[in-house]
């Protein structure tokens, strides 16, 4: 990559902690002008410690163990005394402060909030925000000042700067799509975000611009926007997207060049990159786009970026900490920059630095042996006498603990199931099952054996796997590909770390629901069935209650957030990218309406619903009304897709034969391709463009002739007719998918025959 | 630690195994220039000259046969060596000549050269359908031999330390075979066709197998093996330390250089695009004095790599920079492995502390492992509940490394099926993972390593009784053994799954087995005046007891004699008569085709006459003949395709019958067995093959 030249930072390890969240990581402000500044990190396990880094060996200042998992931490700067910070620490739900030079508890208080808090931001001793999963806080002077309750999960929080912006503005950036601005305890403005799902928001350049309006936001589906945030509501300046769909989970500033451009914009994915962008400055916002100037993966997703000064002094880094604990940073300071200047200075600071490096090494490798004498006497002896505690006090300045995070994800331009299985510590196998009919995809970096037990053999299990792992394999991800069916099923991972005595494996499950294809989006507005094209309607009455109705739609779709909502009448929209189908669902007590174009949809929740009442002897009576217009728009915009499939298909195979044509051709004449028409040469060329990405549609094209023809059975089972699977019409219209020269007209007409009466 | 030193664009697809480099003398001046020789998709042959007279010019040679193998000749250096499927054509490029052409029935399906085992002269191993013939420079055959599967890699390498180069074969069944002069001396069994076989330094030699794995064999012990989803392979000294690196190329444009010995990465890089690799070669094509890596992508695009400490000027800058890089290497590393032992302690610790209540109650819990042959079955007593078992064994399943059962809802016993299908001793490394007390979200593991025999999936069953005549199986292979009783006795307790009982008489042996997955029935019988006998109804069985009998008492020689039921010789006989049939139906076509193309041909030229004539409807009716024709055309190409790939599978069929036939004896026996079926299978007389493999060579 040409562009990642602009900037060059090089990675160095520091140290690794417990599992560590977005807002677990801080640094405290330098004592100078381009001073190592120290590093405050609060992981799971509880410990909170403040770390330095000298000589490029972390040492700890002090280290607290506050017992819960440190969800939050931030740095509280007393405007009268600018050297004495106060780091405050968010855990369960608690809020402390402790002195950044001792680590001596100032204060603490506790809130009334009853899940842990989650989010945490304090402008001066007076003004604390705190926030859980639904409920946001604002405290003044520590009474509790504004209260809000948000329907669905709260990702990300920010508050607008108190000096520029003096109303508090509190945003929430929240699981439905939405980032909400709050005024008081009420709702003001709200900012629906059009691809995926707000996951981190931060001020632009960190102080909210000239304005303090101004505010970076970043999703689950990687796209980064800059917004400003006035007292009118918000306005998009820019948005720019991320080269793969992966969650965006920190966000910070940090002027790397020391020029008037502004700083830099620093971003760290869940896939693993940091990238860092160029971005245009306030003024230029809206005819400048962002440019990437670094990118690096770092093999591990990531938790937090920060940037600073943190190894060498006067060389701006990029400090970096992974969900799976470990603390590195990417600095400015080459080792080979610094050997390509031959003055004197340098010279000898590498040689030192080279010294160092070996006496390090040196240390370290005394340590595990040491290690690993104590492990083995530890697993011959099995009890407690032989651990020296103490040791672990003494010498270490962190360590890992045995946990496994596992994600899904689903990434719509592949229509597929992302997993990703992340441990502190390596992994020896992994087992995956699933009782529906999904597709398990190897991913290529993976270092894993991956055999999959036939099907067939295994009782219900229609998915039975295992990864085994090389040593040192942290990190592990998967694809799974899955249509949308009439059940709901689990996909389950039992993850063994290579831990011995006791061997454990941990259970993590996800749930793929009947129409785990769709994605949720927002509301209304974007969303209205004109008149033209009615939607066909699914209507289910019976008695059951709100909660019955909200755990339906829940193990359905995906997205919903568990709690039941406490509007008396719920709405939830969806759509699907792949056929371009949207669905409206709305329930209350005794009634539940889809509405949607994609008859096949409606089709799978039918069924599934019914069963579920079965099972909980609820009467339920139903009611379809099912338009030929909506299914006729669906089918005017699949088949023609599919034939371009197929069209692609026999392009590629004819490209072979004309490639080879072509060299045929060369050995006689001098190469030129004269003797092809346009339209072969236009195939050939498009094959030499686009050859190592046609790979993965091929499965697609089957994808696209089942959906029709479920479409057809769907659309007539709905207008009462028996076994349409087996009528001579289904298997007629199967053999037409698979010809290329049916236009999409006829195939239509023949859809559609026999079929006069529109609504039943 | 190596740089790049060149690209250059082929501006053709290349596929893997097809590529080589020649060299040619330009002239009189002597200079010596490299090209690039591929094959095409279509039979053809491309040289891609480097040389600057000649840049950018691209020769074909038309071979007129789907090309399988080409390599270069160590002593021709202009010379290409050609495995087509059905010919092998050593031709000079330079002189344009074929130094030597053969046919190969078989089809070649890979191709090696050199000097090996004690001879000094160059010799040419073909491997494919299931056999490895070898010719010398004049194309006269130096020895034959049979194989289990498709023969797909073949090497040279000095395995045993003698000073001299044998041959190494892989095939399509994840066999590696060693032979010496001739002979085979050691058989490894791995999981997967083999896809790929490289020498490295002290006899050592690197492997890739179809599903991924990349490995290096010391003699006949593996170092270690990694997954790696390669596509090519190749051996490359790229530290300079004398010893050779495994290059391992990606199908995503990746390759790293392995150590040898350990399998750890010492450089790894990333082409610049997506370009997928196909073909890694050595050679110094760049007349720069030492040979460079050369990698090719798919489309063509080649890069040309030299190892940096070549570069002179800045030496001393790249080693330092070097000892660096792997100073910080190896202190990440520790710090890694700090960090997993500090984990581990602090696990243990936690547990020991906090464990002890749910402890007392596991440790009631009584698991027992059974193995019955076709299933494992595990049972567990005082509580608790498995949720899945998982069981690793490398080379056992037939889709991977293990096989996983899960239970839903968890139960306290399970019943997992194990499909065997090779007779393999191996260890079952059984996972099962139980509830736990303390959390849903985390389960127990517990490993119980079982062992499973050679023949486990011979099952035992009782001995058909006396008062029915048991019906008679397909083969009845005998030989003589002295050896005692007791000994017997030993063995089979050691290999197979058989109550003692059985084995308690002092005079004789008796036991009869069904072979799973199919229960093919088989029979040993023993008596203690050394007279063995095996019925089978599969020979194979029978041969792979024999070799195992013979290497588990030391036997250097041993003759058997093969009785065939009457179904199975008129079954052979059938099999042999019909490769006659075939041919003659194969050359038939060749010329039915021939005609037919002439046809065309001459209708395509009445089109043209008729075009120039203005001749419209006379026009059209030469292009709806010669559309009538080419249909015919394809109609015939695909009756030929599918006689041919019949006359394959008997042809693979009979060197299969060779191969087990051979193999139910051992030493002299079996290489006279060889020997002698393949001047019977030369001179077509079935009668005399079937004779020579059922009751060996009489000398």
């Amino acid at each position: 990559m040409q562009l990642s030249a602009k900037l060059k930072l090089q990675r160095v390890d520091y140290v690794q902690v417990a599992s560590l969240k977005c807002n677990s990581i801080q640094l405290l402000s330098s004592k100078g002008v381009k001073h190592q500044q120290k590093v405050v990190v609060g992981d799971q396990r509880g410990i909170l410690q403040l770390i330095s880094i000298k000589k490029g060996e972390p040492f700890v200042d002090f280290k607290v163990d506050l017992k819960s998992p440190v969800n939050c931490v931030t740095i509280l700067v007393n405007s009268n005394e600018p050297t004495k910070e106060i780091i405050v620490t968010a855990t369960q739900q608690t809020v402390q402060g402790f002195s950044a030079n001792k680590g001596k508890l100032i204060f603490k208080m506790d809130t009334n909030l009853v899940e842990p808090i989650q989010h945490l931001w304090m402008a001066s001793k007076e003004e604390l925000v705190v926030s859980n999963s639904y409920v946001y806080n604002h405290y003044h002077d520590g009474k509790e000042a504004n209260y809000f309750l948000s329907t669905d999960r709260i990702n990300a929080v920010a508050v607008l700067p108190l000096n520029k912006v003096p109303s508090l503005t509190p945003l929430l950036g929240c699981q439905d799509g939405n980032i909400y601005s709050l005024r008081d305890s009420s709702l003001r403005h709200r900012l629906p975000i059009d691809a995926g799902i707000p996951t981190a928001i931060q001020l632009f350049q960190n102080d909210g611009g000239t304005s303090g309006e101004w505010v970076i936001y970043g999703t689950s589906l990687g796209q980064i926007g800059l917004v400003r945030w006035s007292r009118a509501g918000p306005t998009v300046q820019w948005v720019i997207q991320l080269p793969s769909q992966t969650t965006v989970t920190s966000l910070d500033f940090y002027d790397f060049s020391g020029s008037d451009a502004g700083a830099q914009l620093i971003v760290g994915r869940e896939d693993c990159y940091v990238d860092v962008y160029q971005v245009p400055s306030e003024d230029d916002a809206t005819h400048i786009s962002p440019t990437l100037i670094f990118s690096q993966n770092c093999n591990d997703s990531i938790a937090a970026v920060r940037g600073g000064i943190i190894g060498t002094d006067g060389f701006p880094e990029i400090l970096v900490a992974t969900q799976r604990g470990w603390i590195f940073g990417l600095t400015s300071c080459e080792s080979t920059i610094r050997r390509k200047q031959p003055d004197e200075v340098t010279a000898a600071r590498t040689n030192a630095h080279g010294s160092e490096r070996r006496k390090q090494l040196q240390y370290l490798k005394s340590e595990v042996e040491f290690l690993e004498k104590q492990f083995t006497e530890a697993q011959n002896n099995k009890s407690r006498a032989s651990l020296p505690a103490s040791l672990m006090e003494k010498e270490t300045t962190t360590s890992a603990q045995v946990n496994v995070m596992a994600k899904m994800n689903f990434v719509g331009l592949e229509n597929a199931y992302y997993i990703t299985v992340e441990s502190q510590v390596s992994i020896n196998f992994i087992l995956v099952q699933c009782d529906a009919n999904v597709q398990l995809v190897d991913v290529e970096r993976n270092l894993a054996i991956l055999s999959v037990v036939d099907s067939q053999k295994n009782g219900p299990s229609r998915l039975t796997a295992t990864f085994r792992c090389q040593s040192n394999t942290t990190r592990l991800e998967m694809k799974l590909i899955c249509a949308e069916r009439n059940t709901s099923d689990q996909v389950r991972l039992y993850i063994s770390p290579s831990i011995q005595e006791p061997r454990l494996a941990f259970l993590k499950s996800f749930r793929l629901g009947c129409l785990c294809n769709h994605v949720r989006c927002h509301s209304p507005e974007s969303f209205q069935w004109s008149a033209s094209t009615p939607s066909s309607s699914l209507t289910l009455r019976g008695g059951f209650s709100q909660a019955d109705a909200h755990n339906w739609i829940v193990s359905c779709l995906p997205n919903v957030p568990e709690k039941v909502p406490a509007d008396e009448e719920i709405h939830f929209y969806f759509r699907n990218d792949q056929w371009h189908s949207k669905l409206a669902v709305q329930y209350r007590r005794g009634e539940i309406v889809f509405l949607s174009d994609n008859v096949v949809a409606l089709s799978h929740v039918r069924d599934f619903i019914s069963k579920e009442a079965t099972t909980k002897s609820i009467q339920l009576t139903m009611n379809a009304e099912v338009t030929w217009e909506a299914t006729e728009i669906l089918l005017h915009h699949v088949h023609p897709l599919l034939l371009d499939m197929i069209h692609r298909r026999q392009r590629n195979a004819l490209a072979l034969a004309l490639k080879e044509a072509a060299t045929d051709q060369l050995a006689l004449s001098d190469g030129d391709a004269d003797w092809m028409t346009a339209e072969f040469r236009d195939i050939v060329q498009a094959d030499k463009e686009n050859q190592p990405s046609n790979n993965h549609q091929y499965t697609t094209v089957e994808q696209y002739q089942n959906f029709l023809l479920d479409l057809f059975a769907s659309h007539r089972e709905f207008h009462g007719e028996l076994e349409v699977r087996s009528s001579h019409k289904f298997s007629l219209l199967a053999n037409m998918l698979a010809d290329t020269a049916v236009r999409t007209e006829a195939f239509i007409e023949l859809f559609r025959s026999d079929d006069s009466s529109t609504v039943v | 630690m190596l740089t790049l030193v060149n690209i250059t664009e082929l501006n053709l697809s290349v596929f893997s195994g097809r590529l080589t480099i020649c060299k040619f003398h330009d002239g009189a001046d002597a200079e010596i220039t490299s090209s690039c020789v591929g094959a095409t998709s279509a039979n053809k042959v491309f040289i891609r000259h480097a040389s600057p007279v000649q840049q950018d010019q691209i020769q074909y040679l038309n071979i007129d046969q789907n090309i399988t193998a080409l390599c270069s000749h160590p002593e021709h250096p202009a010379a290409v060596v050609l495995g087509t499927t059905s010919h092998l054509l050593i031709y000079d490029i330079a002189e344009n000549k074929t130094v030597m052409s053969k046919e190969i029935e078989n089809g070649v399906g890979a191709v090696v050269i050199g000097s090996f085992d004690d001879s000094d002269q160059i010799n040419v191993i073909v491997g494919g359908n299931c056999f490895l013939q070898c010719f010398n420079m004049e194309g006269s055959e130096r020895y034959w031999n049979v194989m289990s599967d498709q023969v797909s890699a073949l090497a040279l390498i000095d395995f045993d330390g003698d000073g001299h180069n044998h041959l190494l074969a892989g095939t399509e069944d994840g066999n590696l075979r060693l032979f010496r002069n001739g002979r085979m001396t050691t058989e490894i069994k791995e999981t997967d066709a083999v896809t790929f076989l490289i020498a490295l330094t002290d006899h050592c030699f690197g492997y890739a197998l179809a599903n991924g794995t990349v490995g290096v064999y010391h003699k006949r012990n593996r170092l270690w093996r990694v997954k790696n989803q390669i596509v090519a392979l190749a051996s490359f000294d790229v530290d300079n330390d004398g010893h050779p690196e495994l290059i391992c190329g990606w199908s995503h444009g990746r390759f790293d250089a392995r150590h040898w010995q350990t399998g750890e990465v010492v450089f790894k890089e990333k082409l610049d695009a997506q370009h997928s690799i196909v073909a890694l070669l050595v050679d110094d094509w760049l007349q720069m004095g030492h040979a460079q890596l050369i990698i090719c992508s798919q489309l063509g695009q080649v890069w040309s790599y030299l190892p940096s400490d070549l570069e002179l000027t800045s030496l001393d800058r790249i080693k330092d920079e070097n000892a660096t890089q792997a100073e910080e290497e190896a202190i990440r590393r520790l710090i890694i492995r700090k960090q997993n032992l500090l984990a581990e302690l602090e696990h243990i610790r936690h547990h020991a502390e906090h464990a002890t209540v749910a402890e007392t109650v596991d440790d009631e819990v009584q698991l027992t492992v059974k193995h019955d042959q076709e299933n494992v079955l595990l049972e567990l007593e005082g509580g608790g509940l498995i949720h899945a078992v998982i069981i690793f064994a490398e080379g056992l399943f037939p889709n991977g490394e293990s096989h996983a059962l899960h239970l839903c809802p968890p139960s306290s016993s399970a019943k997992v099926s194990l499909p065997v299908q090779r007779n393999l001793a191996v260890d079952l490394h059984v996972n099962i993972l139980l509830e736990s007390h303390s959390s849903n979200d985390i389960l127990k593991v517990v490993e119980v390593v079982h062992p499973l025999p050679t023949f486990s999936r011979f099952k035992s069953v009782p001995w058909p009784s006396r008062t029915k005549n048991p019906s008679a199986l397909h083969f009845r292979v005998r030989i003589r053994l002295q050896e005692r009783i007791q000994r017997i006795g030993f063995w089979i307790a050691q290999n197979f799954i058989v109550s003692p009982e059985l084995l308690a008489s002092e005079s004789s042996i008796e036991l009869a087995f069904e072979v799973l997955p199919c229960g093919t029935p088989l029979r040993i019988s023993f008596l203690n005046e050394g007279s063995f006998l095996i019925e089978s109804d599969r020979l194979d069985h029978v041969s792979d007891l024999i070799q195992h009998l013979a290497t588990f008492f030391n036997v250097q020689q041993l003759a058997s004699d093969i009785e065939i039921s009457e179904n199975q010789f008129k079954e052979l006989t059938e099999l042999m008569e019909g490769v006659r049939g075939h041919q003659a139906i194969r050359q038939r076509l060749t010329v039915d085709m021939a005609d037919q193309v002439n046809e065309v041909r001459n209708w395509f030229n009445e089109s043209e006459n008729a075009r120039l004539m203005n001749d419209m409807s006379e026009m059209r009716r030469s292009y709806a003949a010669i559309q009538s024709g080419n249909r015919q055309l394809v109609d015939l190409q695909n009756i030929r395709d599918s006689n041919y790939s019949e006359l394959m599978d008997r042809l693979k069929q009979i060197n299969l019958h060779v191969q087990n036939s051979s193999s139910c004896r051992v030493g002299k026996y079996q290489t006279d067995v060889i020997q002698a079926s393949r001047q019977a299978i030369r001179a077509e007389d079935f009668e005399q093959l079937i004779k020579i493999t059922l009751h060996g060579v009489d000398n």
